[in-house]
């Protein structure tokens, strides 16, 4: 599932954002919405943030929302090899970001499962950094698919 | 350009499907297997969202005229939705046709001719992004 969400035009190798609100607004304006969807994902992702960061710690976030005004589930991943201050966790900056975002009516829960997938792919990301090192886009994606499809 | 009450009542409608997910058991399994936070400590940092959840969801209604507010709670209770999208002419809430003639109001409040949902109607073409 999570091959099919990864898309290279969804990713960020190396996000300009310092700070948890201009990190949010780097990672939705990937996805090129008309203005108006695009500030209502961005609210939503906010106000999220503002009732529990979702900087899990050890450098992984994972925003996420679900709002009206998306047709279908979206994944961006974004990566800060300085790190943003982004309230996690464990106060620590975060370095790797998936962002996602879908529609409230999600047939299968799609939403939840993929949610799920990427918790568990950030607990072997956790483990090793090599995330880091890599400066290749399809190499990055390759790196995180196997990664999520290893037992 | 989306009219300043049906962006509140998106804003309203998302705010209840983050309510939604955080009470679901699922979301609380993910939280403790994303943080390694203990089932207490999870089960207690969900309850503070949802608190604050409530408190935002209670000040967003205050902005709404009164009689929005009683439609959308009447909604909210009958469907456990109130503000849909609308998807191939069709009302993702009751999943009838929707008149051809709706479908040039985005932007604008307009409820379905079926189930009386508010609707969230495509942007057209010439406003999207490149």
């Amino acid at each position: 599932m999570l091959k099919e969400l990864l898309k290279k035009e969804h990713l960020i190798m190396n996000m300009q954002a310092r700070q948890k609100d201009e990190a949010l607004e780097e990672l939705v304006k990937v996805l090129k919405f008309p203005p108006d969807k695009e500030r209502l994902l961005l609210e939503t992702l906010k106000k999220r943030e503002s009732i529990g960061s979702t900087g899990i710690g050890k450098g992984i976030a994972i925003p996420h929302a679900r709002s009206v005004v998306l047709d279908k589930v979206y994944l961006v991943v974004g990566r800060s090899k300085e790190g943003v201050d982004f309230d996690a966790l464990d106060g620590k900056p975060v370095h790797l970001f998936f962002m996602l975002a879908a529609p409230p009516q999600d047939p299968g829960t799609q939403y939840l499962i993929a949610l799920g997938k990427i918790a568990a792919l950030a607990r072997k990301l956790v483990k090793n950094q090599d995330y880091l090192n890599i400066d290749d886009p399809d190499e990055f994606i390759e790196y995180l698919v196997k990664l999520a499809e290893e037992e | 350009m989306i009219s300043g009450t049906l962006e509140i009542l998106i804003k309203l409608q998302d705010l209840e499907h983050m309510l939604e997910e955080l009470n679901s058991p699922e979301y609380l399994n993910i939280l403790k297997e994303s943080s390694g936070l203990s089932d207490e400590e999870a089960r207690e940092k969900i309850q503070k969202s949802v608190e604050s959840l409530k408190e935002d969801i209670k000040g967003l209604k205050e902005t709404l005229p009164k009689d929005i507010v009683k439609k959308y709670d009447r909604l909210i209770k009958r469907y456990g939705r109130a503000v849909v999208p609308v998807v191939n002419e069709t009302c993702l809430n009751c999943f009838s046709h929707i008149p051809t003639s709706f479908l040039t109001k985005s932007g604008e409040l307009v409820e379905c001719p079926n189930c009386g949902a508010f609707l969230y109607l495509p942007i057209p073409e010439k406003e999207k992004k490149s």
